[in-house]
Order: C-alpha cells, then structure tokens, then sequence
C-alpha cells in the first residue's frame, strides 16, 4: 500500500496547534455564508431524508455498483474496479500508456490524493497537472491540501503571490483577481494538449450509470470535455440510485461546501461522444472495511461537503496538515483509522471534543461523534492508542470502585496524597501537562462516613 | 486492466462487507422507487412573469444577467445587440478562438437562477467553458419554480434514453474563492454569462 501516514508528526501536531492565523477567520465567513443559504429551506427534512437515502444506498451497494456499470457500459464507458489504491493507480497509468497520453488535467479529487497520484504519474513519465486553482496552488508549493473543499486554506494571499512569483516567474502581486487570472491563462492550453482528462465523482447514478461532478470554476467542464480520453476515480460510496434522489443532494451540498444556492456547474457526463473514451475507476481501498464495521458503516454517508472542518473546534486549532492523511477534521478522524489501519491512525479520533457541532452541521446527519467513540473504543481495544499509565491509572479505579474495601482504601489514600503532594517539591512532566492549568480537588476534612457515625 | 476475476472478487468483497451469504448477491438488481423522490414541486398556476422576474433576481445575486425579449425571432437581434456593446469577435464556431458561444437552455430554474444546457455533440463539447462570455438562449415556457423532477425532466429523459454527451446545470459565470475564501469572477470558464429568455411580453415595472 502506498500510505504515507506519519504517526509522529501527527501525535507532534496535535500536541502543539499552529492553524495558520487565516484559517479562523476563513472557516466563521464560511459557515455563516451557509448559515445564510439554509434559512431559506426546509433544512432538517431535507437532511433526514437525505440521511435515508444514503443509508438505502449503502445497505444496496452491491447491487447498484453493478447496475451503474452495466448503464455505464451501455453508454460506451469501461468501468475497471480498484481493491487497493496501488491498482487503482496502476489501472489508472494503464489508461494513459494505452491511449499514448503524455499529460493529464485533473479536476478536483479527493480520492485521486488516496491513490497518490500525481507522484505515481510524474514517476511514470506522465505529467500530472492540477487545475482547480486551490488544488494548482498547492501543487506548486510541493504540498497536500488541507481542506476537502478549499485546499490551500492554509495560505495567504501573500504565500500565493509570493509562491507564483517564485515558481511562474511572474511579477509579485496579492490581489486574488490576478492571481486567478494568471492561473487560468496557464492552464487554458494544458487542457487542450493533455491526453487524458480526470475528474472525481460527487455522485454516480446507478439508474442511469451518470456521473456527476459539482464545481465552481468551469475546471472540472475543461478538464473532462477537452481531453479525447476522460477518467473517473470514484470511491464506491459515491453510488445513488436514480436521477430523482440527485436533486435533494444538489441543493445540501452547495449550501453544505461553499453556502451558495446552487453550485455553479453541476456535470452530468451522459456518455463519450465520437471516438472519444470514458473509463470509471471505482475504488474500494479501505472501504470495505468501513462497510462490514455495522456502526463505522454510517461514515460511507459522507458527500465530502467539508462542513464538519468549519466548524470544528479541533480542525480550526490545529489546520488540516495535523491529521496526517488525506481526509482531515471529523469524518477524518473517523474514516483514517478504518481506511489506513488503527495501529497508524488510531490516535485521530482522540483528536475531539465531542462537542457535536459536526453532526449539528452534517448534511447527511452522520452521527459523527458517536463514531468517533466507536473508533476511539477500537483504538483501545487494538491496544494502538492507550499509555502504560493511562492504563494503569483505569485498571486501579476499577479494582478501588468494585469493593467497599477498596473504596476505604482508595478515599485514605487520596487523603494522604493530597495532604502529601503540595509539599513534594517536585511534579512529573506528564502530570504538568494538565496540572499546569487546574488545581486538584481539595479532599474534604472528614468522610462522609465519619460524619454519620458522628452525627 | 481488471480481468473478469478481479471484478467478481471486488463484488464479492462489497457482498463479504454487508453480511450477504455467499451467492445471495442480486445480479440484475432492478432499481427501486426513490426513496426520497425530489423536493415536491411549488407547481402554482404558472405565472410566468413572476418566474421570470424571480430567475432574473436569482441569477443576479450569482452575477449573471437576464435579458427578455417578447418574441422569439427577436433572439437573433438581441445576440447582435449584445456581441456589439461589449465589443465581442465575430460569431466563431472554433471554440478556442471564439469571443463567446451561444447556448440553447432547455429548463430554465427560478429559484435558484440555473440553466439547463445539454451538449450532444464532440464539436460543442467545450462551448460552455472556453470563451469568455457565455450567452443562454431559452423560451419563457420552459421556466420552472425550483429543481424537482419536474424542472429537470429534459435532462432525466435523455440520461434514460441513452443519450450521449454532456448535460450541465449552470448557475452564473464561473468563480473561485481558494485564495483567503475571496470572491473571484471568472475563474477558468466564463466571465459573463447572458440568460435570453424570450416569448413574454412584460408590463414597464417588471422588467426594469
């Protein structure tokens, strides 16, 4: 598996926040812009019905995988299928030796950073080129994107005119309006040169076998129509059953991502035109794994609207880099464990407060932090995320709680070592962490026990 | 590529995953009712110029304009009107040289002041994205209250029929907002984008 999940840096930045100080400020204007756009819709009907029909997607998925690609065949594509991200690249690069492509233009994906793309393509001779602006900008800058929906979140506009200066060799300037400008002038031709064209998927109708892509920048319009060749990597979440269900996703998810009505471009490929061809990569790569876990199951639900980072008071403190893989924030620390295996990823759900502001959020009313728990619950019991001391320290209350020996023991204990530890001139480290902020209790001067016996 | 083994094992996996017993997985799953359907229709007695003037404010506040023109033979002349005040190119039907393309509409959606264009054809695959300025002819009966099966019907039934190519729901001139979440028009498809609606006649105020 080509997984670069680096537990260290993970456990380093979730210990020490550095959000850049553009990202608070960025995520409030973004859920209050949603906030705005939900007013004026029956939203929570729509939410739990969109909650339904996921729910019968997934519970269905066997079978509307292969109904989608039975339509999508019909209608002239090829659907190859991916158990790992390694073949879903190798399928992938096998595509664009067959058809001589010597470029790609990429839409947005998300799934495309699983399968490590672009430096799978590069080592193969192939050049990999990024073309909606956030995903362009952090292309440049050698870096992974932060956001599911705006990728470069982490920078300013002076890091991208100075970052464009540098790698464009143009003249220095901050203004967003010609930054983007000279983003566009480059790619324009790019598209019209690149063999292969790929796109991600919003959502694939089983019905139909349609693929459908929601954008913003006419990108993801460039990027599949010019090239002869177009290329779909879709996780296999991604299936809905009919045209008819689409509507009510279209409308959660502009007003979930950006807080627009309507997002500007909503694709729906149909079918490849002429000589053109049309490949779908369905990608399971961890997957499955979510789906036979009955409760983790629910996280397949996830449009990737990215609403649960903006709010959350983790993902704000600590930036996307911080959570080591592909999916930062809530459903992040929820789908990493399943996805790139508990011993490495184990620590993200830890990474919350369970505050519920997630699945307040959640178009699709995924139960976030109930997930969280049932990930944190397999953490521990896979022994990939609980200290010697912490351990210990649970092991001891219980054997104190269960008897009302033990409890006697454990309440003088505590009053010896309460009375004891003021006067001790040292503190552990580990114990600093949290002394440093709080005062232990103060045991009261006499038992309640004592005092009935007293009375 | 995926031989026929490796997609009956991927199958086989999703099968493992739901708890199906071994062969009980459906082969010619036949697609059940929508489970939510749409979002019913706001289908009123259809006033259309209340349509109209809603799909014209809608799209306003997405930066798009709205022109009306009572009779469809007036279209032609409206385009010339258009392509001349903004100093646009001659008519080009080489995408990556054109000014700006024209595009037929086939639903218009009030509520949220969207477009439905559907391109069936290699040579026009691009009209929508390329130029910089993009005109949306439609006639006034194809406007609609809200996206519902209804609205995109057109698009549902050439999905159904097998058609090819590419259906899109356009909603304004192209944006991004990937540096510091700032608004910016134009992002890599078009600029401007003109909605023509034409076959109704309006009193002054509506218009204006």
């Amino acid at each position: 598996m080509t997984i670069h999940f680096d537990r260290k840096q993970v456990h380093d930045d979730l210990q020490s926040p550095s959000a850049p100080a553009i990202l608070d400020s960025s995520m409030r204007r973004a859920v209050e812009h949603k906030h705005d756009a939900q007013a004026l819709i029956a939203w929570d009907e729509l939410r739990e019905r969109a909650h339904e029909i996921k729910a019968y997607s997934i519970e269905h998925l066997d079978e509307l995988l292969v109904r989608f690609e039975s339509e999508f065949t019909a209608r002239g594509g090829r659907v190859l299928w991916a158990q790992t991200a390694d073949e879903a690249a190798s399928h992938f690069l096998d595509v664009c030796r067959t058809h001589g492509a010597r470029s790609v233009v990429k839409g947005k994906s998300m799934v495309s950073e699983e399968l490590e793309l672009n430096a799978r393509l590069t080592a193969a001779g192939i050049e990999p080129v990024e073309t909606d602006l956030g995903e362009y900008i952090v292309q440049l800058a050698g870096e992974r994107p932060t956001h599911i929906i705006a990728p470069a979140i982490h920078m300013s506009r002076q890091d991208v005119g100075s970052l464009f200066e540098r790698k464009l060799k143009v003249e220095y300037t901050d203004d967003p309006e010609a930054l983007s400008e000279i983003a566009r002038l480059r790619l324009r031709q790019r598209y019209l040169d690149a063999g292969v064209g790929m796109t991600g998927a919003n959502f694939g109708i089983a019905e139909t076998g349609t693929v459908v892509v929601v954008e913003n920048e006419g990108n993801g319009g460039l990027s599949s129509q010019a090239p002869p060749v177009q290329i779909v990597v879709m996780g296999i979440e991604k299936v809905i059953p009919t045209l008819d269900d689409l509507t009510l996703f279209l409308q959660l998810l502009a007003r979930s991502a950006t807080g627009q009505k309507m997002s500007t471009y909503v694709h729906h490929f149909l079918g490849a035109v002429d000589r053109r061809a049309m490949y779908s990569i369905f990608v399971d790569a961890g997957r499955t794994a979510l789906l036979a876990d009955p409760v983790a199951r629910e996280s397949l639900y996830c449009i990737r609207c990215g609403a649960c980072l903006n709010v959350c008071p983790i993902y704000r403190r600590v930036g996307g880099g911080a959570y080591g893989w592909v999916y930062p924030g809530p459903i992040g620390s929820v789908i990493t464990p399943s996805m790139v295996g508990v011993d490495d990823a184990g620590e993200l759900p830890f990474a919350s407060t369970l505050c519920g502001a997630c699945s307040a959020e959640c178009p699709v009313k995924i139960d976030l932090p109930h997930l969280l728990v049932h990930q944190r619950s397999r953490s521990v019991d896979e022994g990939a995320a609980s200290s010697p001391l912490e351990n210990a320290a649970v092991s001891s209350w219980a054997r104190a709680m269960s008897s009302s020996r033990g409890y006697s023991f454990a309440v003088l204990a505590a009053r010896v070592g309460g009375a004891v530890s003021s006067m001790l001139p040292w503190i552990s480290p580990t114990a600093r962490a949290w002394s440093k902020q709080r005062s232990m209790p103060k045991v009261a001067s006499m038992t309640f026990k004592d005092w009935w016996r007293e009375r | 590529m995926t031989d026929d083994s490796g997609r009956a094992r991927f199958l086989a996996r999703v099968a493992a995953a739901l708890g199906r017993k071994e062969g009980e997985f459906a082969r010619a799953a036949p697609i059940p009712p929508a489970v939510g359907a749409s979002t019913p229709d706001e289908e009123t007695a259809r006033d259309v110029s209340a349509l109209a003037k809603r799909f014209r404010d809608e799209l306003a506040l997405v930066s798009g304009e709205t022109v009306f023109v009572p009779d469809p033979s007036g279209v032609d002349a409206e385009i010339e009107r258009i392509v001349r005040s903004r100093g646009l190119g001659p008519m080009e039907s080489d995408m990556k040289k054109a000014d700006y393309a024209v595009l037929r509409a086939e639903a218009l959606i009030a509520d949220t002041g969207t477009a439905l264009v559907i391109e069936r054809t290699a040579e026009r695959r691009l009209a929508p994205y390329l130029p910089r300025t993009c005109i949306v002819v439609a006639d006034s009966h194809t406007l609609f209250p809200t996206m519902s099966s209804a609205s995109l019907a057109a698009l549902h039934a050439a999905a159904r029929r097998g058609e090819k190519g590419e259906a899109v729901l356009i909603t304004g001139p192209s944006r991004t907002a990937d540096i510091e979440k700032t608004l910016v028009l134009g992002a890599h498809g078009p600029r401007h984008l003109i909605v023509i609606v034409s076959g109704i006649v309006f009193s002054e105020e509506v218009v204006r």
